[in-house]
């Protein structure tokens, strides 16, 4: 189980990845992380909605609704700006990797 | 007898709806989203042959405390600062004045009942009238003051939209009390001189107090902290 506070750290980002395959809504994003994880990044369902809507104020993402099985669903799409994000932020987790990989493993430590 | 299973699913997401939103912070999109997933994650967990009671019950859990929830989504209102102190000081003003309009409407109302008494008396009236009414509209500010900053830590914005509401009602009828007091009481250059520079005064607050409105409104869920 990861801890809270690297699964909130890395909430914007992977909304904003999964957003990058395509539109989607908040229940679906959840079960598309759960699986992609293993279950091993439990999300709060309920604290996703806020972290859309702030992504949306922020204009990284817009909102469409679509009527799907006679319910308003609210959809979500990358914005450009949002992609932008995206790739400054894929970055900066990438760069945090590259040195966890070089610490924890001691045959990269040594090339 | 009792049916089987008279679990009410769209009345059990309503009532979870509604402890999010006692704050009135939820948009109808907002209220709509979580309805969805309400029914979404319901439905998925019913297939797992679980009855609609035990499938809301999990799905409640999963969607998380409805109060941290709500603390959330008001997180993700952000509230512009600087708006929020012009906003405040502009509805305090307005609170102050609608405190006063109220006394002087008591005031002007027993003026106009004593109207049959002599000039002479219902100015000596209205001197300690004034006096006595200055000094408990002094009480009530203090004490409204100690309620606000003590007690009333966090407000909505819709909260405060009863006071320049009830201000306009306080400034119409404080104008047609002074209308009935001096055409009965004063005539000449006076009263011509009064009424129009209350014209300008009424007009700039009118225009004052819509926009302030119109604010309110717009931002009708969001939070003041006070401290």
């Amino acid at each position: 189980m990861i801890s809270k506070e690297l699964v909130a750290a890395s909430t914007i980002p992977i909304v904003l990845s999964l957003l990058k395959e395509k539109d989607n809504y908040g229940y679906q994003l959840i079960k598309d992380v759960q699986r992609i994880s293993g279950g091993s990044l439990q999300w709060k369902e309920g604290s996703l909605y806020p972290v859309l809507l702030k992504l949306e104020k922020k204009g990284l993402i817009s909102s469409y609704i679509k009527q799907e099985d006679g319910r308003n669903r609210k959809y979500y799409s990358l914005n450009k700006s949002g992609k932008t994000t995206l790739s400054e932020l894929k970055n900066e987790w990438t760069n945090i990797n590259q040195v966890m990989i070089t610490l924890w493993n001691p045959q990269t430590r040594l090339t | 007898m009792e049916p089987a299973n008279s679990f009410d699913l769209d009345t059990a997401i309503s009532q979870y709806i509604s402890q999010v939103n006692s704050a009135k912070i939820l948009s109808e999109e907002e209220k709509d989203q979580i309805y969805d997933h309400f029914c979404s994650e319901a439905a998925s967990l019913q297939d797992s042959g679980l009855s609609t009671e035990e499938a809301f019950f999990i799905a409640k859990m999963r969607f998380g405390d409805s109060s941290t929830i709500q603390q959330e989504f008001a997180k993700a209102k952000p509230w512009n600062s600087l708006l929020q102190i012009v906003l405040v000081a502009v509805v305090l003003v307005l609170g102050i004045k609608l405190v006063l309009n109220v006394a002087n409407v008591f005031s002007f109302s027993i003026v106009i009942a004593l109207r049959e008494f002599s000039a002479t008396r219902v100015e000596n009236y209205l001197n300690v009238g004034d006096w006595i009414f200055r000094i408990g509209v002094i009480i009530a500010l203090l004490y409204l003051g100690y309620i606000i900053f003590t007690k009333v830590r966090i407000t909505y914005i819709r909260h405060l939209w009863a006071i320049p509401t009830l201000f306009i009602l306080s400034e119409v009828a404080i104008r047609a009390m002074m209308q009935i007091f001096f055409d009965t009481f004063t005539t000449g250059i006076f009263t011509t001189y009064y009424l129009h520079s209350s014209y300008i005064y009424f007009g700039v607050s009118c225009v004052v107090i819509i926009f302030s409105m119109w604010f309110l409104y717009k931002n009708k869920d969001q939070q003041i902290k006070f401290a």
